[in-house]
């Protein structure tokens, strides 16, 4: 379980920095050195990215080219074709709708700030990538089994209503507006890691709850 | 798609090989979250509503909003009922000014171009980098060439005071505004005559005012009898709210209504009478008005007492004015060979018919109160808008409409003063070195001027309205102390404009903009853009910088009132993503310019002097309202008559003030920011009428109405030459040469007073364009669109809405993204849609349906138009009875939209017409340099 748990605040806190301008070496260096056991949901957006990484040694170079690409793709200027925002796919693509607001909330509520401050949207994809990493961590470090189920219970719940609602159609757009395939592995990756981390939240909470 | 894979949740985050090391590395990225206090979270909750007292920027009229925020979200725009300019209204526009300021397009972040410009390819940077990469190319560009080389180009709304200052501070007389290109000719008359800039009818309403009791009470009676709009459509051009809902209930209280247009407009829809005019020939008309009222007005005839002669006591030089003029009466048109200005000669050139001219004078004259107004898309926009512009003037004043109640009001003389030191005047006046021609000399920073002691001496208010030109061929100054002097322009700074699309002729901007030298770099070395969206010029930009958008930012505004009245914009949210107010981009800058060693920019000047956002605008407001206690009734009775006003208007009112009897000035306490909080955002003081009669708001030489221009007075045994013309006459004589633009007119100097010249490109009145008449058929005119101005098409709700026969659903079948009404009202559905075809508002080209009915067209007809000179567009033609034939009108800014920031109106780019695609660009207007839009004739081409 501490494992489990371990893993789950390392891919979130990896996704948010992919998701967070500019791509730096770190971040990279995470992203080659991750191994996923062959088979994984998440192995093939993975492969695709370390693939990107293999094929371009020369990594000043690299980070240069996937951060024009990461602009063109969620930074502008002007039209955006992957707009990291969940009100843009919720809200008829206007941003700083009710999910916005509510993400506010939420964070406040477990209270958690963004150490940047406010100034982006709080439904952006880094942000909400983010607070799953910090809630990760709120479970591993819980100081008991209740405090480790609402951490557990929250992300669940944020994941179900926040996340789920709006990053598969993200995911879509990177995927199609992208010709790099390190973002269109990172889309694949996003979504299964989404999709698989709900479900074993689901599961864990309702039939595996002695497991806490 | 992207495929799942079923599997079971226990491979879940099995990370096979995934050392301990490698997880680590991945947790140590961090959440980006940061734990708080139970108090400090409480403290960051944006529950609850509030309201702020702002102002809009959706289009450049920044009427007073009262804005509602619920839980940190702007949620609800509404106007301020306490700014009597809009009087609690607001119109598309404002209302959809969310949909901008939470647009996915709008630019967020600093950015740095990586591919060659206009490829639109570009690198997110932070604001240090960004401010790195301009500070370090302005002292290179300042070092090598000096800061003349710099244009710093500060846009279309009022708060560019950060920017003046900086760029002032730095050291280039280039620090400009729109209105250098926007329509220097219609506002002529009045500058030359009276100081001052716009006439607009007194219907602002309601309007504060001294009663015989002593209170103050609003007024919202309409006096006005009659408003003649020449070219001039308030009803969709938003420049001027409360001309739009003034219009009509001066209507309603029995005033008539005449628009005289090409084109059936909004403004004419409401109108008693609408005369569609030819295009560019609105100065004819108004000389055969004036030569109308002269022949006919009879002092003991109330029906023809046209004159008011009491306009002689504040004004000089009539005499002279109408001998000039009479001497053309004698004259024939080599044209149509008809004596000047007489009614025939005007029917043939205007196809007005005489009967109607002779009417229209005649109702002019007798009615009183009336106003004449003209605008931007028609005498704005036309080579000789100068005369149209000085003829409009003096038919106001002779006729005596000039501020008398209901009458015409030049607003520019009677707004409260802003800005003071925080627009860096002071830093012009600076002396310099330069070596011209191996001799050292010394001058002002201003007299380095590109146009002022260039091409264009009467280029007066900073204008700079020769670019794109001087980006290419560099300037050479021909007038005052640095005559001789040749530098390039190698650094130009857009902020809130996009002249690719609205300055000047479209492929020659992008020719200047991406021109190199043998050795392969920009000409132009450094283009910065800032701005909230994202428009075709920031596509040939370097360094992109993301201002706040006008409801994240500090400033003030004050649009054409009637009489002082200032108010506040001010922060409704902070600042999104990476986006800063100018006064943050300028103070930024202004630190790294300073780290980089500019002696110019020093501490004492901004953050020592200026280290709040408040601070500096509190400098801007110290001198408000800045005008005489003047007019009738008296503003303050109390005070004394002719005295400079400073200061609140509740210290004024109080009498808690300071009175200088040796600068005639009274002092109140100082206008600040916290002021206008206190006081739903705004400042009022009373109004007067009669302010040109011995008032003091003249700010001529004489402090009168001058029909002369240059002119000598004997002063202490001396000869002085006076006249706005004078100071521009005596640069030409002391240099001993004339401008070459004035020069084609036949002229040495600037004439003393009345001229006449004709327009370009116009076959009907110009012997020189005659020959063009059967193969270039058509004139092209302009037409401003309400809800999709320039930079807020990005706006769908504006978008999509039909204006005015310009802007209609006549798109062709596209595919776009599903959108459904969902729980959080209209929701994207992810699946892709066919737009129907007729089913989207695009720009179009209004066209009269029997022209188009003998050119074989139907509405929706792809067609190209062609210049004499080769420059060509292509859209769809809209056939109406709604336009004189021979006229094709084109909205300014609403097609050929290339810029992928403007949303679907950029999906449509390749159908619709761009106006400034056809512009003449070396058609620049005599005497300020700005391009005369209006003057185009074309072919027509039927393509698809």
């Amino acid at each position: 379980m501490e494992q489990e748990l371990q893993a789950r605040e390392g891919l979130y806190s990896l996704l948010r920095a992919l998701f967070s301008y500019p791509l730096t070496e770190p971040v990279l260096d995470a992203v080659a050195s991750l191994a996923i056991a062959p088979g994984s949901p998440l192995a093939s957006g993975l492969e695709r990215m370390q693939a990107r990484l293999r094929e371009r040694p020369d990594r000043s170079a690299l980070l240069e080219d996937l951060n024009i690409e990461m602009t063109r793709l969620m930074e502008g200027p002007g039209h955006v074709p992957a707009p990291p925002y969940a009100s843009f796919y919720l809200c008829g693509g206007q941003l700083m709708g009710p999910p916005a607001i509510a993400a506010r909330q939420i964070y406040l509520t477990w209270q958690a700030a963004p150490e940047a401050g406010w100034h982006l949207p709080a439904d952006h994809i880094a942000l909400e990538l983010g607070f799953l990493a910090y809630l990760a961590r709120r479970a591993r470090q819980a100081p008991d089994p209740e405090e480790r189920a609402r951490a557990l219970q929250a992300s669940r719940d944020f994941l179900q209503q926040h996340v789920w609602s709006w990053v598969p159609r993200f995911c879509q757009a990177l995927m199609e507006a992208s010709t790099d395939p390190f973002f269109r592995g990172l889309a694949e990756l996003t979504q299964e890691a989404v999709r698989l981390d709900l479900q074993w939240l689901e599961e864990l909470l309702t039939q595996d709850t002695d497991r806490l | 798609m992207i495929a799942t894979r079923k599997l079971s949740r226990r491979d879940f985050l099995k990370m096979a090989g995934a050392s301990a090391g490698s997880l680590a590395a991945m947790t140590a990225l961090g959440s980006g979250f940061k734990a708080l206090s139970a108090r400090e979270a409480q403290q960051q909750q944006e529950a609850g509503s509030r309201v702020v007292y702002t102002a809009c920027v959706m289009c450049p009229a920044e009427c007073g909003l009262e804005v509602h925020v619920e839980n940190g979200v702007v949620s609800k725009i509404y106007g301020n009922i306490h700014v009597p300019y809009n009087s609690g209204t607001v119109c598309a526009k404002g209302a959809a000014g969310l949909q901008l300021v939470y647009n996915v397009n709008r630019i967020k972040y600093p950015m740095i171009r990586v591919g060659e410009r206009g490829e639109g390819k570009f690198k997110r940077v932070s604001w240090d980098e960004a401010l790195d990469y301009i500070a370090t190319k302005l002292i290179e560009i300042k070092q090598k060439y000096g800061p003349e080389a710099v244009i710093m180009d500060c846009g279309d709304v009022t708060d560019r005071d950060p920017y003046y200052y900086l760029f002032r501070a730095f050291g280039t007389p280039h620090t400009v505004e729109h209105g250098s290109i926007c329509d220097t000719p219609r506002r002529h008359g009045p500058k030359l005559m009276f100081g001052g800039k716009r006439i607009e009818p007194d219907i602002m309403r309601p309007v504060l005012v001294r009663q015989p009791d002593g209170s103050l009470k609003n007024d919202y009676s309409y006096r006005t009898r009659l408003i003649i709009y020449v070219g001039w459509n308030p009803f969709t051009a938003t420049r001027i709210n409360y001309e739009s809902r003034g219009t009509v209930e001066a209507k309603l209280a029995g005033a008539r209504i005449i628009v005289i247009d090409p084109a059936f407009s909004n403004t004419a829809t409401k109108a008693d009478r609408w005369i569609p005019i030819r295009p560019g020939t609105d100065a004819d008309l108004f000389a055969a008005m004036l030569r109308y009222i002269l022949e006919n007005h009879r002092d003991d005839d109330p029906f023809r007492r046209y004159i008011d002669w009491s306009f002689k006591e504040y004004s000089q030089g009539w005499e002279e004015f109408e001998a000039a003029f009479r001497s053309w009466w004698n004259k024939t048109d080599p044209l149509n060979g008809l004596p000047y200005f007489s009614l025939e000669w005007a029917a043939d050139r205007t196809g007005i018919d005489a009967a109607t001219i002779a009417e229209l004078a005649h109702t002019f004259g007798i009615t009183k109160p009336a106003a004449l107004v003209w605008g931007m898309n028609g005498i704005g926009h036309h080579y000789n808008g100068y005369v149209a512009s000085i003829l409009g003037t003096v038919l106001n004043v002779i006729t005596g409409n000039m501020e008398v109640p209901g009458g015409a009001i030049d607003t520019e003389l009677v707004k409260s003063s802003k800005g003071g030191k925080a627009s860096g005047g002071d830093f012009l006046k600076r002396e310099v070195t330069r070596v011209v021609n191996g001799v050292e000399v010394k001058g002002k920073i201003e007299e380095l001027h590109m146009d002022g002691y260039g091409d264009w001496p009467a280029a007066w208010d900073d204008v700079v309205g020769d670019y794109p030109r001087r980006f290419i061929e560099g300037v050479t100054l021909r007038y005052g102390p640095f005559r001789g002097h040749k530098y390039p322009i190698k650094a130009y700074i857009i902020r809130t404009g996009n002249p690719v699309i609205t300055g000047s002729n479209t492929q020659k901007w992008i020719e200047a903009l991406t021109a190199k030298d043998e050795a392969g770099n920009y000409k132009v070395e450094l283009v910065v853009y800032i701005d909230t969206p994202f428009l075709e010029t920031g596509l040939y930009a370097d360094v992109i910088l993301p201002e706040a958008s006008y409801l994240e930012r500090m400033s003030l505004s004050d649009i054409y009132p009637v009489h002082p009245v200032l108010y506040l914009r001010d922060f409704v949210i902070r600042p999104l993503y990476e986006s800063k107010t100018p006064y943050e981009i300028c103070w930024a800058l202004a630190r790294k310019l300073h780290e980089k060693g500019d002696p110019d920019i020093q501490p004492k000047d901004f953050w020592e002097k200026y280290p709040t956002e408040e601070d500096f605008w509190n400098e801007a407001l110290k001198v408000a309202p800045g005008r005489p206690n003047t007019g009738e009734p008296l503003p303050y009775p109390n005070l004394p008559r002719g005295y400079k006003l400073i200061g609140t208007p509740d210290s004024l009112e109080a009498g808690r003030v300071q009175i200088d009897d040796e600068k005639k000035e009274i002092r109140g306490e100082p206008l600040t920011v916290q002021w206008l909080r206190e006081h739903h955002g705004v400042a009022v003081w009373p109004m007067s009428w009669k302010r040109f009669h011995g008032g003091g708001v003249l700010q001529t030489d004489s402090k009168k109405v001058e029909f002369v221009w240059d002119y000598t007075v004997e002063k202490d045994g001396k000869t002085e030459r006076k006249g706005r013309y004078s100071k521009y006459n005596k640069l030409i004589e002391e240099a001993g040469e004339t401008p070459p633009s004035i020069a084609r007119l036949g002229w040495q100097k600037y004439p003393s007073t009345f001229y006449w010249f004709e327009t370009r490109w116009n076959p009907y009145t110009n012997p020189d364009y005659a020959k063009y008449r059967d193969e270039y058929p058509f004139q092209v005119i302009s037409g401003r669109i309400h809800h999709a101005m320039s930079g807020t098409q990005m706006v769908d709700w504006l978008g999509r809405l039909p204006t005015e026969d310009l802007w209609a659903p006549l798109n062709d079948e596209r595919v776009v993204e599903e959108v459904i009404i969902g729980e959080n009202g209209p929701t994207p559905t992810g699946r892709r849609v066919r737009i129907p075809r007729g089913t989207w508002s695009i720009g179009v080209i209004q066209m009269n349906r029997a022209d188009g009915e003998r050119l074989g067209l139907k509405t929706g007809d792809l067609v190209e138009l062609e210049t004499p000179q080769g420059f060509k567009t292509r859209g769809k033609v809209y056939l109406v009875e709604t336009i004189r034939p021979g006229v094709l009108r084109i909205p300014l800014g609403g097609g050929g939209r290339f810029s992928p920031g403007l949303g679907k109106t950029y999906v449509f780019h390749d159908i619709t017409p761009n106006h400034n695609a056809l512009v003449d660009p070396e058609n620049l207007s005599p005497i300020m340099g700005q391009p005369a839009y209006g003057d185009v004739i074309v072919k027509v081409r039927k393509i698809g």
